[in-house]
């Protein structure tokens, strides 16, 4: 205790006397824990809003599914419960026209309320100029989402249809989630016409009398309904709180890497301290100090210096989740209140605490095994260091490291994962820094170092490898980390794009509803006459599963993966003409499907189920089985236009088998120019209870919009890692500072200028953006190539724009901080600075 | 009482194949509140010999005793509880931490030895005159005053033994007069046996004994 009671009481003078050290130590950790802070305070927060509404989000404390028709049982219970206030919901899924021009529609979910009960708990979020009280007092009135607002241009107080039905808009409800694009909402108190549309699902809210437990209610419940149909606000609750904490688990693991490299900025130091107090330990051992006792004081100094980093980086963290809701919006509209909290505090403090130890002990330890003797020699006292015993510092990472791998299992709720990540990513760094280290020095052997200011350069790096090395792998990675997620959201979007613009690919994909919508002919009518499509077809679906091969049974269990068993359990055929294909096959193996009785599969649908060519295949579909030669397999993943299905066969072979197993698909492809969208809402002027349709560019559109806030993200992430190899970099230059000004000094007295001065530091600068933006760089290529070939299997493409905006990037961060370190020295009389020596 | 002892005391230092023998043969035997000057030109292995007495560095041949106990041997971790029980060290350049206040710098060895005592630090600070600097830090006293501050260190956990290499070496006739008498006067009336190390024979010729080394031999 009175070692750390005198680390502390002489901490102040020590920050006074080496503050440019201490400044690295504090920014390290400052950008670090600004990232974990800034995530953690987010998503907590985000946990805290979402679990503490759960009951407005809900609407209910209990709700129930009811069925298409409930038994009188079921009716007695509702109409007779006493378990509080109850309120019924019911949506129906339809289409939404504006009467004045019908082109302009959208399918909406008309939810139908009781407004004098609903909502049962806060209120419905409306925005300025509507009226909540209109629904009370008009049976046609509706309050309308705001996309829904948008894409049929309406206007307060005028009528939207939905089927044949008007509603008046009273007002316009506030978006709450992105999904909204795609369908639109409604709230009214009048059902839309019966049968047009289908009615989707039919609930029973319960606000629960004071002092009733939910779970209690429950059971009384389940006696008359579903297990699956009811749930309570605290089940609800505890599965937002599940979802939230994986998320926040991943954002957090994410942005623990800039805190890791922060570590490397401290180690970095610790080194550098613990060096230049070799006399002072040496000292300290004559009059009685043990190595133990001198790396605590040392460490406990270097973690309360450290401690301040954390709470700078904790204020940077908070001030930094004003950023974060532009960052997600698309993906998280919620106005989510940042409350940060005192535990939060105390994980990220400890966190940036673990983290200054961990990284700081071991270089510490190296220069506190100092013989006392080093009192004696001025000169070169390192040489009097005994040595390194590899088994305590083995030890004291694995102490250390297995220390903090408990505490992030705990934030991470999984003790096991805080140790695999932290010992993998110590490990990974290890390796990656020796990787860097070698390439430096590799690089530095290349033959280019021919004039001065270059060998110059060169030795200076050689000296500084160590050091350097963590600079590059902190710059290198955030680099990486930014262009990689550029590079896949570039290649999955230009792949997507291709898609859709492909005109051999449908853009158009509709669910043709067989019981309440149009005949299917019409539907192939319409699209006959509509010049704008470029090509059409209608093809049937059906599930079936796979239960012969060969004559031998298929046992779904002895599949290689549970994928193969759900494939075979519910293997999709399409029925299809050979002359017209929906979409065009890319057969790999085999051949194409040409007459009935044969069926052509995808390839790695096929192959994860072990099928060959020539193999006959009995499916079951319903009460019926059929046999099929299988004949060719294509590739799905090379065109990657067939969303539909995993097989097809011809319409002949298909025919007769049980209906309510097969399903109408329209797949359609626009003439050049010609959105989908806007043949879809044409279709739906025309037959509005056609069923479900979308546009594939829509559909893209919505990818794109929630990829690139993903995407944002952690790019957003990235850049306080490059922020850390930036500090690193910075700190390298401080921390070596005296030898450029000795060299600076010593070449001005030779007769060198200033412009040579500046010719070996660009050298030294040009050297390092160049290692760290090629190691960073191709490793994001690398990686993207990888990804793109063996996870997504779509194209690499090089993007030459993004590689050379990151290089200037690198170069031009590495050149700045260079500068600025530089600036003084240029300044100072050689003389003065060779006195001071 | 014997409190320091040596037996065929020798030192060789290596350097790649070259061998530097520093000392060699030494006995030495001082006693319990005996004041000996070890004198010798420079190279002579003087403070080779006071590193060796320490415990600071290992003999090549021989064994030193401090007391009983025969510290050629020890661990590191017994050498050092056994330097801040036994010994005081004052050295020619001071050696006090620049980031410490004055009194710190005499706290130190008492926390390093789990023994803290502030006012015994005050008190020592008073003995040696400087009560009034006890807030500052070494670069703002002189030269005289931070060697006074080194002693009142080598004296703030009561080691029996206090070795001073070279005390005056870095200070002006004044303060290093004031330096020896200070040692003198811990010898005289704190019975601290001292073992002083100079070239100076003025100064030597105070202690009650001079041990003269000269190419690593007593002479």
């Amino acid at each position: 205790m009175h070692l750390i009671a005198f680390a502390i009481r002489t901490l102040p003078a020590e920050v006074k006397n080496n503050w440019q050290r201490s400044l690295i130590i504090i920014l390290c950790l400052a950008v670090g824990i600004a990232s974990v802070a800034a995530v953690k305070i987010y998503t907590d927060s985000a946990l805290s809003y979402f679990t503490g509404n759960v009951k407005e989000f809900v609407g209910a404390d209990i709700t129930v599914q009811l069925p298409g028709e409930l038994t009188e049982d079921q009716e007695n219970f509702l109409n007779n419960q006493t378990l509080g206030i109850i309120t019924y919901v019911e949506n129906y899924n339809q289409v939404a026209f504006n009467p004045f021009n019908r082109q302009k529609n959208m399918p909406v979910q008309v939810t139908v309320i009781d407004p004098e009960v609903y909502p049962l708990y806060g209120s419905m979020e409306l925005a300025d100029g509507s009226s909540a009280q209109a629904l009370l007092d008009e049976p046609q009135a509706a309050l309308v989402s705001a996309s829904l607002f948008e894409q049929l241009e309406l206007k307060m107080d005028n009528l939207v249809l939905v089927g044949n039905v008007p509603y008046i808009v009273r007002g316009i409800l506030k978006e709450t989630s992105v999904p909204d694009g795609f369908m639109g909402r409604i709230y009214t108190k009048t059902p839309p016409q019966e049968g047009v549309g289908t009615l989707g699902s039919r609930f029973a809210y319960i606000k629960l009398d004071e002092g009733k437990d939910p779970e209690i209610a429950k059971k009384e419940i389940l006696e008359f309904f579903e297990p699956g149909g009811v749930s309570t606000y605290v089940e609800v609750s505890s599965q937002i709180s599940r979802s939230a904490k994986v998320l926040g688990n991943v954002a957090l693991i994410a942005s623990l890497a800039s805190l890791l490299l922060g570590g490397l900025g401290v180690s970095n130091v610790a080194q550098v301290i613990s060096r230049q107090k070799l006399k002072q330990s040496a000292l300290m051992k004559c009059v009685g100090g043990r190595t133990s006792q001198i790396t605590l004081i040392i460490v406990i100094q270097i973690a309360f210096i450290g401690l301040i980093g954390v709470l700078c980086g904790f204020v940077l963290g908070w001030a930094l989740t004003g950023v974060l809701p532009g960052l997600l919006k698309d993906l998280v509209s919620y106005n989510i209140p940042i409350k940060p909290n005192p535990n939060v505090f105390l994980q990220v403090s400890l966190l940036g605490l673990l983290v200054t130890v961990l990284f700081s002990v071991l270089p510490v330890l190296r220069f506190t095994k100092i013989r006392p003797l080093a009192i004696y020699r001025d000169d070169n006292p390192e040489r009097l260091l005994s040595p390194e015993s590899k088994l305590t510092s083995f030890l004291v990472i694995i102490l250390l490291a297995g220390i903090f791998g408990l505490f992030i299992g705990l934030i991470l709720d999984s003790l096991l994962a805080g140790i695999i990540f932290t010992f993998a990513t110590l490990i990974l760094t290890a390796i990656a820094l020796g990787i860097i280290k070698l390439i430096i020095k590799l690089v530095l052997y290349l033959p280019i170092y021919f004039s001065t200011p270059a060998k110059m350069a060169r030795r200076s790096l050689f000296r500084q490898s160590g050091r350097t090395a963590a600079a590059v792998l902190a710059l290198s990675f955030g680099i990486s980390a930014i262009v990689l997620i550029s590079f896949i959201q570039t290649d999955v979007l230009s792949f997507m794009h291709g898609l859709r613009d492909d005109q051999n690919t449908p853009n158009i994909f509709a669910l043709l509803d067989q019981q309440n919508g149009p005949p299917v002919e019409s539907i192939v009518e319409f699209m006959e006459q509509d010049s704008r499509i470029e090509s059409f077809s209608t093809m049937k679906l059906l599930t079936s599963s796979l239960e012969i091969v060969n004559d031998r049974l298929y046992d779904p269990t002895t599949a290689s993966d549970s994928r193969s068993a759900i494939l075979a359990m519910a293997f999709l055929i399409a029925a299809a003409d050979p002359e017209n294909m929906p979409t065009e096959l890319n057969y790999v193996e085999g051949e194409p499907l040409n007459s009935d009785g044969q069926i052509v599969i995808e390839e790695h649908v096929a192959k994860s189920l072990g099928l060959k060519i020539g193999d006959r295949l009995g499916l079951r579909v319903g009460t019926d089985r059929i046999y099929l030669n299988l004949v060719g397999f294509y590739s799905n993943m090379q065109t990657g236009v067939n969303v539909t299905s995993s097989s097809y066969a011809t319409k002949a072979s298909l025919e007769g088998l049980s209906p309510e197993f097969s399903t109408e698909f329209l797949f359609a492809r626009t003439k050049a120019g010609v959105s989908g969208e806007e043949v879809i809402s044409s279709l739906r002027a025309a037959y509005p209870n056609m069923g479900f349709a979308f546009d594939v560019g829509q559909l893209i559109n919505l990818f794109d919009t929630v990829f690139s806030a993903i995407s944002r993200f952690m790019q957003f992430l990235g850049f306080f890692a490059l922020a850390s190899g930036l500090i690193i970099l910075a700190g390298t230059m401080v921390l070596t500072k005296w030898e450029k000004r000795r060299e600076t000094a010593l070449i001005r007295c030779l007769g060198g200028t200033t412009k040579d001065v500046i010719s070996v530091q660009l050298w030294e600068n040009g050297v390092l953006s160049i290692l760290s933006a090629g190691i960073g760089i191709t490793f994001a290529n690398i990686l993207s190539m990888v990804i793109n070939r063996y996870v997504l299997d779509i194209d690499f493409v090089f993007n030459k724009l993004t590689n050379t905006m990151a290089f200037v990037l690198v170069l031009l961060a590495v050149t700045a901080v260079g500068a600025v370190s530089l600036w003084d020295v240029l300044h100072e009389r050689p003389l003065s600075v060779l006195r001071n020596e | 009482m014997e409190i320091l002892r040596t037996i065929e005391l020798g030192k060789t230092y290596r350097d790649g194949e070259k061998e530097t023998e520093v000392l060699r043969g030494i006995n030495l035997e001082i006693d319990e509140g005996e004041f000996v000057a070890i004198a010798g030109p420079s190279g002579s292995g003087k403070s080779t010999l006071l590193g060796l007495l320490a415990g600071l560095d290992r003999p090549t041949t021989g064994q030193v005793f401090i007391g009983e106990t025969e510290i050629t041997t020890l661990p590191e971790s017994r050498l050092a509880k056994i330097r801040g029980r036994m010994l005081g060290f004052v050295f020619q350049s001071f050696n006090l931490i620049p980031t410490l206040t004055a009194l710190e710098n005499i706290e130190l060895p008492m926390i390093l030895n789990k023994k803290p005592d502030p006012q015994r630090a005050r008190e020592l600070l008073d003995l040696v005159g400087l009560s009034h600097r006890s807030r500052h830090y070494p670069s703002q006293l002189s030269g005289g005053e931070q060697q006074r501050v080194a002693i009142a260190r080598a004296l703030v956990c009561d080691p029996p033994i206090i070795l001073a290499d070279e005390p005056t070496g870095n200070l002006d006739s004044k303060n290093s007069q004031t330096v020896i008498d200070l040692l003198l006067s811990l010898n005289s009336e704190k019975q601290k046996t001292i073992v002083l190390v100079t070239h100076d024979m003025d100064f030597a010729a105070k202690a009650q004994r001079i041990v003269h080394i000269n190419d690593g031999r007593i002479s």
